[in-house]
C-alpha cells in the first residue's frame, strides 16, 4: 500500500497490481437475492439488482490501496429505461411491425428492409454502449475523484456502424483499424477529476501480429483470434495514459482463449443466469493481468465539477448489455 | 483506543494525507502533523462509503454533506470504537433524491401508466387504428396470407371451372346484399373438417368437410354469409391490429428482462383475446343472418348448421349443456346451443341453384 506523496521523484517505473478482492459466497448471495426479487417482480427489479452487484464489484477493486466506488441509483437505470422504451423503442417497434405485416413481400423491398434494419440495430448499438460507458464511468468515484466521460454518441455510434460494417466487407481485416479507432475515442474522452485521459496507439503496430492471428483463426474455428486479441489488449493497455501512469495487462493467448471459452459455457450451461458469476470471473482476470506502470501525481488529480449524466442508460437494457 | 493514523482524502485532490484522527466527546477531529485541526465532524454525520466493505476491508468512512471527503480506516481497534460510537459508521448513507430525479421519476410515473392504459386499451384504441388502414393494404396482406395458408400450407386447393363460377356468383350476390366495395374470393380446400375461415381482406376458404357434410346449400351458403360478418367488420385486422399492439408494448417495456416474464404477459393477453373472439362470433352471426335476409335467402340454413354442430359437441362431450360458465369462457366461439337460438329464421331461396350446388359439391374431385 503506498500513499501518495506531492512529489514523486524520478526513478525507475514502479508497478502496481491492480486488485480484485470479490468472494464467490458474497456474489452467490447477491445472486439469490438478484434472482427471488426479479422473479417476483416479472424482471423489474433488475435494474435495482444490476445495481447492487456493480456496488459490490467496485468495492471489491483497489488501485493504489484505495477501493472504487459506484454510487448510481437503480431508479436511474430504471428511468433511463423507462424512457428510452417510451420514445424509441415503442415507435420503432410499432413502424416495424406495421412493416414487416403489409410491405411487399418481393426481394427489392425486403433487401431494402434489411439494410435499413442492419443500420438501425448497429448505430443503436454503437450509442447505447457509449451512453452506457459514460453513466458508469460518471457513477464511479476513486478516492473521492469523481471520473466522467466525455464526446458524443452521435460521433461514436456512426462511426462504430461505420468501422462494423468495414471490418464484415474486409473480412476482418479492418478489425485493428476499427479497434483502435474505438479505444482511442473513448479513452481520449475519459476523464479522472480534472485529468484527461490519452491513447497514442496506432492501428499498424497491431497488423503483423492480426495477420498471424488471421490465418491461424482459418484452421481453429475463429479461436486464432485470440493470439491477436491477446496483444491487442497489452498494447492498448500500455498506450493509455493518465497523470504520468499507464498499464500493464500482459496475458497469453491461451490463457485469454480458456478465460473466454469456460465464460461462455457458464452463460450456455445457466441460460445466462450465471452472469454475475461470469462478471466476478472477469474482475479476478483483469485483477490477475492488469497492472499499474509509473506513480501518479495524485495531488494533480483535482475535483472538477462535470455535466454528468442524470439518468442510467435505457438503450443497454434493451439490448441485454451490461458491460463492466 | 481513542485516536489512531487514518488516511483522509479531503473530496479536492487524490492525495491521500496519513493524519491522525481523534475521537473527542461527540464528534471526531483529524489533525494533520503539521497543520493542526483539519476538521471536526459530528459522529452522527460519518457514515460507510459502501456495505460490502464494512464486513470485510478497510473501513471507508464518508461525511454527510461533503461528497468526496473519505476517511480510510485500517486500525481494527479504532475500527470497532468508531464503529460502536458513530451510529452511521456501519450503514451506507440514505441519500434524497435529487430534485431532478425526483421531477423525472414523476415523468416515468406517467409513461409507465401510459404504457399499461396502452396494453389495457387495445381493444378500444384497435377498432380505429384498423379504420385507418386502407383497404388496398389489408387486401394485398391477406391475399399473401391466403396463398400462404392455401398453396403453402400443403392443401389441395380444389378447383373446377364450374365450381368457381358458382363460388363467384354467390359471393357476388353476398357482397351486393352487403354494400361491399369489393368481391371477397371464396376458396375450396380439401380438409375433412366441418368448418371455414377469413383472413384479412377477405379471402375466405371453406373446407371441403363442410360441403360434404352439409345437407343442402343454404347451411354452405350460411356459413360463407358468417365469414362475410368477419370480412366486413374487417376482424382478423382488428385481432391483429391487438396482437400487435400488445406484442410492441410488451417487447418494449420487457426489453431484457426475463424470457418468463414475457411468457406469463403473453399468456395473459392471449386469454383476455379470447373475450374479443366470441363478441366478433356474434357480431359476425349477427351480420350474416342480415345479408342473407336481404339477399333474400333463407337464414334457416345457419341455423340449421349451428344445430347441427351444437348436437356434435354434445356427442363429444357427453353433454347437451353447451353453456357452462366455463368452457364459455375459456372457448373462442359462443356456446353453439346459444348462437342456435340466436339465429332467427327468415324465408328465401337456398343461395345457389341445383346445378351450382352440384358443381360446389364436386369440386375437390
Amino acid at each position: 500500500m503506498s500513499i501518495g506523496t506531492a512529489a514523486p521523484q524520478p526513478r525507475p517505473a514502479t508497478v502496481t497490481p491492480y486488485v480484485h478482492h470479490g468472494a464467490v459466497g458474497e456474489v452467490f448471495l447477491i445472486f439469490l437475492r438478484n434472482l427471488a426479487l426479479n422473479i417476483l417482480t416479472f424482471g423489474f427489479y433488475r435494474f435495482w439488482a444490476r445495481t447492487r452487484l456493480r456496488h459490490y464489484f467496485w468495492s471489491q477493486s483497489e488501485m493504489f490501496g484505495d477501493r472504487f466506488e459506484y454510487d448510481g441509483r437503480g431508479l436511474e437505470l430504471f428511468l433511463g429505461f423507462l424512457f428510452i422504451a417510451f420514445i424509441v423503442l415503442l415507435p420503432i417497434g410499432a413502424t416495424y411491425n406495421v412493416i414487416a405485416t403489409f410491405a411487399s413481400t418481393d426481394e427489392v423491398t425486403q433487401i431494402w428492409l434489411s439494410v435499413v434494419g442492419y443500420i438501425g440495430f448497429f448505430l443503436l448499438i454503437g450509442i447505447a454502449t457509449y451512453r452506457a460507458r459514460g453513466y458508469r464511468l460518471s457513477r464511479t468515484r476513486w478516492r473521492g475523484i469523481r471520473l466522467f466521460q466525455v464526446g458524443n454518441e452521435f460521433v461514436y455510434g456512426p462511426m462504430f456502424l461505420l468501422l462494423f460494417t468495414l471490418q464484415l466487407v474486409t473480412l476482418g481485416w479492418a478489425t485493428p483499424f476499427a479497434n483502435t479507432w474505438l479505444e482511442r475515442y473513448r479513452i481520449k474522452h475519459t476523464y479522472l477529476g480534472s485529468e484527461r485521459f490519452s491513447f497514442d496507439g496506432r492501428a499498424r503496430d497491431l497488423y503483423g501480429r492480426f495477420a498471424v492471428g488471421w490465418l491461424l483463426a482459418l484452421f481453429t474455428f475463429g479461436l486464432g483470434y485470440f493470439f491477436y486479441k491477446a496483444r491487442e489488449i497489452a498494447y492498448f493497455a500500455e498506450r493509455t495514459h493518465v497523470v504520468g501512469i499507464s498499464f500493464r495487462f500482459q496475458v497469453s493467448a491461451l490463457r485469454l482463449c480458456g478465460f473466454w471459452l469456460l465464460n461462455m459455457l457458464i452463460l450456455i450451461v445457466t441460460l445466462s443466469l450465471g452472469y454475475p458469476f461470469v462478471q466476478l470471473r472477469t474482475a479476478r482476470f483483469v485483477s490477475e493481468h492488469l497492472s499499474i506502470v509509473g506513480e501518479p501525481g495524485f495531488s494533480a488529480i483535482q475535483q472538477v465539477p462535470a455535466d454528468l449524466p442524470v439518468l442510467g442508460e435505457g438503450l443497454a437494457d434493451a439490448f441485454d448489455m451490461d458491460g463492466m | 483506543m481513542r485516536s489512531a493514523t487514518v488516511r483522509y482524502l479531503d473530496g479536492k485532490s487524490a492525495a491521500a494525507r496519513a493524519v491522525t484522527a481523534e475521537l473527542e466527546l461527540s464528534r471526531l477531529a483529524v489533525y494533520d502533523d503539521g497543520d493542526g485541526v483539519l476538521s471536526r465532524w459530528p459522529l452522527d454525520s460519518l457514515h460507510s462509503v459502501d456495505r460490502w466493505t464494512v464486513a470485510r476491508g478497510p473501513l471507508r468512512l464518508g461525511v454527510r454533506g461533503e461528497p468526496g471527503v473519505r476517511l480510510i480506516v485500517e486500525d481494527h481497534a479504532f475500527r470497532q470504537t468508531l464503529l460502536s460510537a458513530a451510529p452511521n459508521a456501519g450503514r451506507p448513507p440514505k441519500r434524497p433524491l435529487p430534485p431532478a430525479l425526483k421531477r423525472l421519476s414523476i415523468m416515468g410515473a406517467a409513461m409507465a401508466a401510459a404504457f399499461t392504459a396502452l396494453f389495457v386499451a387495445a381493444p378500444w384504441y384497435a377498432g380505429p387504428v384498423t379504420e385507418l388502414i386502407p383497404l388496398s393494404w389489408e387486401r394485398q396482406f391477406g391475399e399473401q396470407v391466403s396463398d400462404l395458408i392455401n398453396t403453402n400450407a400443403g392443401w389441395g386447393v380444389c378447383e373446377s371451372e364450374a365450381g368457381n363460377a358458382a363460388l363467384d356468383r354467390l359471393s357476388n350476390r353476398l357482397a351486393a346484399s352487403a354494400g361491399l366495395s369489393y368481391v371477397p374470393t371464396v376458396t375450396v380446400v380439401s380438409l375433412p373438417q366441418n368448418n371455414a375461415f377469413v383472413v384479412p381482406g377477405g379471402y375466405i376458404t371453406l373446407l371441403s368437410g363442410l360441403i360434404e357434410q352439409s345437407t343442402s346449400p343454404d347451411e354452405v351458403v350460411g356459413v360463407v354469409a358468417h365469414e362475410f360478418g368477419h370480412a366486413i367488420e374487417r376482424h382478423s385486422l382488428k385481432r391483429l391490429v391487438r396482437a400487435n399492439a400488445r406484442s410492441v408494448l410488451l417487447g418494449a417495456m420487457l426489453g431484457g428482462s426475463t424470457l418468463i416474464a414475457r411468457q406469463i404477459a403473453e399468456a395473459g393477453a392471449s386469454l383476455w383475446e379470447l373475450q374479443y373472439s366470441r363478441e366478433a362470433e356474434e357480431e359476425a352471426d349477427r351480420i350474416a343472418v342480415d345479408i342473407l335476409r336481404r339477399a333474400g335467402i333463407t337464414t334457416a340454413g345457419l341455423k340449421r348448421w349451428f344445430g347441427r354442430l351444437a348436437e356434435e359437441e354434445g356427442a363429444e362431450t357427453g353433454t347437451d349443456d353447451q353453456s357452462t360458465p366455463a368452457t364459455n369462457y375459456f372457448s373462442t366461439h359462443p356456446s353453439t346451443l346459444a348462437r342456435f337460438q340466436d339465429v332467427p329464421v327468415y324465408a328465401g331461396d337456398q343461395g345457389l341453384d341445383d346445378s351450382e350446388w352440384q358443381a360446389i359439391r364436386t369440386i375437390c374431385d
